[in-house]
């Protein structure tokens, strides 16, 4: 695609380095160069830059709306806590609310 | 700023009432904390037998550790990392399933370091338009089951839970170097195996 020193393949297996500034000047230069020839390789530079935002969003809903922790891991929890010694008595009893609905 | 911030008071607050043994503090914790701990515990484990032990050894880990929690961070971002560390110990005992090689789903070059087949288009803009926001969150998820578990594994710790490359270096027992290999692959075939997901959705 480009005339540069820098092969596509090259351009591909150096992205994450270039974009976390982890490039000394010259590859960088040159980089760019191939860059600024190359519009296949623009195009595979954002589509990656979108994967990986893609990839933080995928997961947000999880952050913002978590699951319902089940009521039996929560009694599990605490009676293992209550048989290591950590604790006197039964920890988990006297709470019979329900699940939440996520 | 001398204004208190109600979240640190609560932690506080949580952490001197666990620290004096109060049962109902055990509780809280694990009722405030459990559902998001167990959200990432799914994503390392598919079996969700595996993702509640974890969270439960979690827990576990955090209770017999309470007396060195120093308080500089946030208590969820405390127990997050150790449920990260939970769900990898799990993941280390079970065997792996056959998977394809990671290979398979980076792109292709010629012998002159041409692409087989380049990117032609740039979707990175396009895609709200056509696929729904909430269908891509479950494309990309579906996709990021599918990557070698080596390979999802780095791109969860650095992508999704936020870890940098160090502390993943180090949860994982491998180099920096390794991680940030494994990174850009996994990356890279998310982009491939993405990219022909759009492609048939449009088609």
């Amino acid at each position: 695609m480009s005339d540069c020193h820098l092969t596509c393949r090259e351009i591909a297996d150096f992205l994450m380095a270039y974009l976390d500034g982890d490039m000394e000047a010259d590859r960088r230069a040159e980089f760019e160069r191939h860059l600024g020839a190359c519009p296949p390789c623009v195009n595979y530079l954002r589509t990656y830059q979108r994967v990986v935002e893609m990839a933080r969003a995928s997961h947000q809903c999880d952050a913002m709306r978590p699951p319902p922790v089940p009521e039996q891991l929560v009694k599990a929890i605490l009676a293992a806590r209550g048989a290591s010694g950590g604790a006197a008595g039964d920890a988990g009893s006297g709470n019979n609310s329900p699940p939440c609905k996520g | 700023m001398t204004t208190p911030q109600p979240v640190e008071d609560a932690d506080a607050r949580l952490i001197a009432a666990l620290r004096a043994g109060d049962e109902a503090a055990f509780e809280e914790l694990v009722r405030e904390n459990g559902g998001r701990m167990l959200a990432v515990a799914r994503r390392f484990l598919p079996r969700e037998d595996d993702a509640q032990d974890a969270v439960q050894d979690a827990f576990l880990s955090a209770f017999r550790a309470f007396d060195r929690f120093d308080g500089k961070s946030r208590l969820s971002t405390w127990l997050h990392r150790i449920v990260v560390n939970a769900a990898l110990m799990k993941l280390r005992t079970r065997r792996r399933k056959p998977e394809r090689s990671i290979e398979d789903y980076l792109p292709a070059y010629r012998s002159d370091g041409h692409p087989t087949n380049p990117a032609l288009i740039d979707w990175s803009e396009s895609i709200p338009d056509t696929v729904h926001r909430m269908d891509v969150a479950a494309m990309v998820r579906a996709q990021i089951e599918e990557l070698p578990e080596t390979y999802r594994t780095v791109l969860l710790l650095r992508d999704i839970e936020g870890l940098d490359t160090q502390e993943a270096a180090e949860m994982l027992g491998i180099t920096v170097n390794a991680v940030k290999t494994r990174l850009h692959r996994a990356r890279q075939a998310l982009r491939e195996m993405l990219e022909q997901r759009l492609r048939e959705v449009a088609a």
